[in-house]
Order: C-alpha cells, then sequence, then structure tokens
C-alpha cells in the first residue's frame, strides 16, 4: 500500500487496522495493537449515526479485557461518559488505563453460580441502565455492528493478501473471524475458516468451566457466533498457546498476547500442512501481559511443564466429536454446520 | 469499460442568441449542451446539436452517457476549450441524472447520480477477452428503476470486494479482477437479475472464463475470458448463443 496523503483523524483511524507481516511463505499474521478498538468505533459510531447516541446518553458495557480499553478509547474521543462493569481480572494496568480515559469501572467480585463473572457482570449493567435511562450498550456479543466492522479488515487482507486459503484467529464473540471471513468468500468464495477456541468454553460445544487462557473462548454462546461460518476449529490450552507466544516473540519479534500465540500455534500447523496463504488474526500487543505470559516466574507458577526453549508442538490431536474433557491442543472439522447439526451428529454416531 | 465496436459522434453548429436545437429524441444532447454553454461561459449561445451513434439503445451500453459526452466535447471544441473527465461527469449527471463514467481514460468507482468520483484508479484495465451479449427483453430506463439500497452484508462485501479490485488493477492479474467482477455480478443479480446470467455464473468456470460482468441496468452481460483464449472465447459464445443471445459481441480490453 502507498503512503497515504491524509493525516489520521484519531488513533483509531490510525491504528485500527492490523500490519500485515509475512511469517512464513505462506503465511500472513495480522497483527494488531487493539483490534476490539475497531467493533468498539464501529458500533459507536453507528448508534451515533442512527441518533441512539445524543449527547446525554452514558455508554454502559461489560467486559473484562481488550473490548473495554477499545470502547474506553473511542468513548474518550467522541466525548461519551462510559461506565463499565468488569470482574478482578480487569485489575492492575488495565484498569488504570480505563480509568485514564475517563471510564467509570465497578468490578463485580463474585461469579454468579450459573454462567460466571460473564452472567454476574451482565446483571450489574441491567441494573446500570435502570439508573441511566438515556443510555446505549454495546452489547459485542449480539451487535451486528461488531462483526460488520471487519469488512475494514477484509478489504485490508483483499488488496494486500490477495486470495486466502484459511483465514485463522481466535473466537470469543465471533465479530472478527466471522465478519472477515464472510466479507473475504464474497470475492474468495474457498476461503476455509479456522476457529482458536480453548478448552472449558461454551462456544463450540464443549461445557464451560475454569480457564486459564483468557481473551478467547466464551463461558456463554454469543448470538455473533455463527457457527456455520467455520470449517475448523481448534482447541488450545493456556501451556501451548503461551509457548507459542513467546515463540512468536523470539521468532518473529511480535510482541503480542496468550490469543495471538494460540492463533499463531494453529496457522503454523495449517502454513505447513496445508496449500495456500494462511492469515491469521493475532488480537493484541504484549504489554498487557509482561507480568504473566512474559514472565517467567509466573509462567512457572501456572505451567511447571512448560518448556519455553523446547520446540512448540506441530500439530493437533484431531478428534471426531467435541472434546469433553479435552486437554492440549486438539482440533475437529467443523465443515460449517451450526452447533446444534455437529452435536446432533455426534449423537448419532455414537 | 471500452467498449472500440461502437460509438456516439456528435457535431454541434453554434449560433449567438440562440436556443440549444436538437429534437426530442435527443434531448440528454440538447441538455449536456445546454449545461455546457453555461460552464464554459458562453451562457448566450445556443446551436444545432446532430448526433450519430452506433450505440444500441436501452441495453446498459451507456449509449445515453455517450451522446451526452461527445455533445459536451463538441461544444467545447467549439469554443476553443477542453474538459475534463470531472467536468463532463458533472455536465453528464446534470443532462441525465444517472451518468455512466465512460468520460474517464482510467478505471474509476464512480457515484453514478451524484457524479461523485469515490476513487480514480490509477491503473488502465489488465488485458482479457470478453464475449459479450444482449438478452434483449424490454428496453432498461436507468432513471426510472427503482435505486438499489444495499443491505450492511452487503456493503460488507463490497468493501473487500474493493481492496481486491485495487489489487487486481496494481498488478495487472485478470484473473482477480474477473472475480471481483463475477462476486459483484451475484450481488446485482439479488436485484436487476438477469434470468439467463445464473447459468452463466453456474458454468463459466468450465469453460476456462474467468469470470462474468453485467450492466447494473441494462440487459447485456460478458463472460470474461483470457486474453486470446480462443476455447474459452468459442464455448462461451456458444452458451451465450443456446441461452438466446439476441446478439454477441467479440473484443479484447486492456490491449494495444
Amino acid at each position: 500500500m502507498s503512503v497515504s496523503v491524509e493525516v489520521a483523524s484519531d488513533v483509531v483511524e490510525a491504528a485500527c487496522l492490523p500490519r500485515l507481516i509475512r511469517l512464513a511463505p505462506n503465511l500472513v499474521g495480522a497483527a494488531f495493537d487493539v483490534m476490539k478498538m475497531l467493533p468498539a468505533a464501529h458500533m459507536v459510531d453507528e448508534a451515533i449515526r442512527e441518533g441512539r447516541i445524543g449527547p446525554g446518553t452514558t455508554v454502559i458495557d461489560t467486559t473484562s479485557g481488550t473490548f473495554g480499553l477499545g470502547l474506553a478509547m473511542v468513548c474518550a474521543l467522541r466525548g461519551l461518559r462510559l461506565h463499565l462493569v468488569s470482574d478482578p481480572a480487569v485489575e492492575g494496568f488495565l484498569a488504570q488505563r480505563l480509568m485514564d480515559l475517563g471510564a467509570e469501572l465497578t468490578v463485580v467480585r463474585e461469579p454468579a453460580a450459573d454462567g460466571g463473572f460473564q452472567a454476574a457482570r451482565l446483571a450489574v449493567v441491567e441494573q446500570l441502565c435502570a439508573r441511566y435511562p438515556d443510555h446505549f450498550v454495546p452489547s459485542q456479543y449480539g451487535n451486528v455492528n461488531n462483526p460488520l466492522a471487519y469488512a475494514a479488515v477484509a478489504e485490508q487482507i483483499a488488496q494486500v493478501v490477495g486470495d486466502v486459503a484459511y483465514l485463522v484467529g481466535p473466537v470469543g464473540s465471533g465479530g472478527s473471524m466471522c465478519g472477515t471471513a464472510r466479507a473475504l468468500r464474497s470475492v474468495f468464495p474457498s476461503l476455509r475458516a479456522v476457529g482458536v477456541d480453548t478448552h472449558h468454553s461454551r462456544l463450540f460445544g464443549q461445557q464451560d468451566g475454569p480457564r486459564l487462557l483468557r481473551g478467547l473462548g466464551n463461558s456463554l454462546l454469543p448470538s455473533n457466533l455463527d457457527h456455520t461460518v467455520f470449517d475448523e476449529v481448534h482447541w488450545v490450552d493456556a501451556s501451548p498457546a503461551y509457548a507459542a507466544t513467546r515463540a512468536l516473540h523470539r521468532q518473529h519479534a511480535l510482541y503480542m498476547g496468550p490469543t495471538s500465540g494460540a492463533a499463531y500455534l494453529v496457522a503454523k500447523h495449517l502454513a505447513r500442512r496445508r496449500e495456500g496463504t494462511v492469515v491469521t488474526l493475532l488480537p493484541d500487543a504484549g504489554h498487557r501481559y509482561e507480568a504473566t505470559v512474559y514472565d517467567n516466574t509466573w509462567l512457572a507458577g501456572v505451567c511447571p511443564d512448560l518448556r519455553l526453549d523446547d520446540r512448540l508442538p506441530t500439530d493437533p490431536e484431531m478428534v471426531t466429536a467435541v472434546p469433553m474433557r479435552g486437554e492440549g491442543w486438539q482440533a475437529m472439522a467443523w465443515e460449517r454446520r451450526s452447533l446444534h447439526d455437529v452435536l446432533a451428529d455426534q449423537d448419532g454416531k455414537s | 469499460m471500452p467498449f472500440p465496436l461502437f460509438a456516439s459522434t456528435a457535431c454541434f453548429t453554434p449560433v449567438q442568441d440562440a436556443d440549444v436545437e436538437g429534437g426530442p429524441l435527443l434531448w440528454k444532447a440538447v441538455r449536456s449542451a445546454e449545461e455546457t454553454l453555461l460552464r464554459i461561459g458562453a451562457p448566450d449561445w445556443g446551436g444545432t446539436v446532430e448526433v450519430h451513434s452506433t450505440i444500441p439503445r436501452g441495453r446498459g451500453l451507456g449509449s445515453s452517457t455517450a451522446d451526452v459526452v461527445a455533445t459536451a466535447r463538441a461544444v467545447a471544441h467549439a469554443f476553443g476549450r477542453r474538459l475534463s473527465p470531472q467536468e463532463i461527469g458533472e455536465i453528464a449527471v446534470a443532462a441525465e441524472a444517472a451518468s455512466d463514467s465512460l468520460m474517464f481514460d482510467l478505471p474509476v468507482l464512480f457515484a453514478q447520480r451524484e457524479a461523485l468520483t469515490l476513487e480514480a484508479f490509477p491503473h488502465s484495465l489488465p488485458p482479457f477477452t470478453l464475449i459479450g451479449a444482449d438478452f434483449g427483453g424490454s428496453d432498461v430506463d436507468t432513471l426510472a428503476a427503482p435505486q438499489i439500497r444495499y443491505d450492511a452484508r452487503e456493503r460488507a462485501d463490497f468493501r473487500a470486494l474493493r481492496g481486491a479490485l485495487r489489487r487486481a488493477l496494481h498488478l495487472g492479474d485478470s484473473s482477480l479482477l474477473a472475480r471481483v467482477s463475477t462476486a459483484s455480478t451475484v450481488i446485482n443479480q439479488r436485484y436487476r437479475p438477469i434470468a439467463q446470467v445464473d447459468a452463466l455464473l453456474a458454468e463459466h468456470a468450465s469453460w476456462g472464463a474467468m469470470g462474468i460482468q453485467v450492466a447494473h441496468s441494462g440487459t447485456v452481460a460478458g463472460v470474461i475470458c483470457p486474453l486470446g483464449d480462443m476455447d474459452a472465447a468459442k464455448r462461451a459464445a456458444a452458451r451465450l448463443e443456446s441461452l438466446g443471445a439476441m446478439e454477441i459481441w467479440r473484443f479484447d480490453v486492456g490491449v494495444c
């Protein structure tokens, strides 16, 4: 791409698109600073355009991750009041940054009996909505402008990379993978979408449970997740994801977060084993994880068997049914089926 | 896309303190002349417009825009002036409300009712052979057709298409350009379907063709073949004929 002749109007415009970086002859990383800036800006700007956000509107939402950061950046730039509901995962530098950006923060201390912290946070959001009658809740899990925001990424990939055989990315709300894959398929219909989830996430049929790897997976089923987009699903545990995160830094000097590591692990495997160009979404930069994934003492505590200098695992264990007590790195052909059909198909076989 | 088989030629004879005359069939050309005279600072002048055109009307081949552009150029020429493509575009939209983009030499993304150049591409079209066909049916009145309102998902698809289009033009990649054109045709079929085009979409790859192209308001469609691929061209032409094409044209684009 050539150098633009215009100065960006703000950091969202300047930095919402990823840098496309070659990681192997047929592997391209799409490295974002804060990927969630893109859907946050699109959801807020569309709501302003449609008159659902006015001068007195309070933006309210729940988040424990980078969506809150993206939303806080956009609200600060647009001069909007923001109230975020989070859980203890937000504390530390992220909470400081959110408050610096002018967001009000409520931290929920106790998970709900059913649905964990996410359900508990949603309950607080409801209370806040009652308190602020003039409110707007972007709700990234259900807002169609979340996936639609990724048309910009599809445009960039189509222009810079051209024909893509595999699009790989972590799945949390479903927005980035579904939005990017659907738009790219308009011109490259044979594109295969590969979702990266983690064990004990409900997204692709497992039962909800405690997860060490954060930023992908979900305890709830977001309506923005269209299962029929996906050709293949991988479940990656924290340990291989962390190892791949560090390998991405060591080998490519790309300082990214752990969901990027999980996606890189899967993308590298596909690039080695399959024909065609693989593009992987790498959602956020590593700074937020200095005290965790990039801290060897912390790593040794949570993953005692992890050896950072070992070679990364190259291939997943292929499974033919959604693993219910899975571990490590497992993968399954999803074949653009609905979750209902996948579960019905495997019930029929057993 | 340039279509070298047909053309409009305009002749303008200026007369001072007179109206522009051209007859009722040429009302768009007359308005183009009036608009051009205003723009070049000759509001006191009128004259006679004559247009000779070999372009079939109402098919989506841009016949009325060709008349309008030829007239604007003839009028400007009579006063020793030249007009930029953008000026002619504005004249054309003033004259006929919705205009094709054929005043531009290089490819553009053109808002046909606003005369707005959304994007001008610095590259000419890459080479390919087009087998075009007119499937007939009632003439298309571009203005009378309701304006299409694409949904949000389609607008997202258009962004991907636009990225791929830039790449195709930048690299001179005819095959990618044809894929963009095919994807655009698929979307257009939801709003202004040409019945025979579904068969072209389904079958073209098996003939060795690269893609399908349609007039977004019209009765013409084309099969995009690799430049000089006579086998693909013959098979495309045969299929167009069996689908009932009234006329079939073959020409090369992106060549000199």
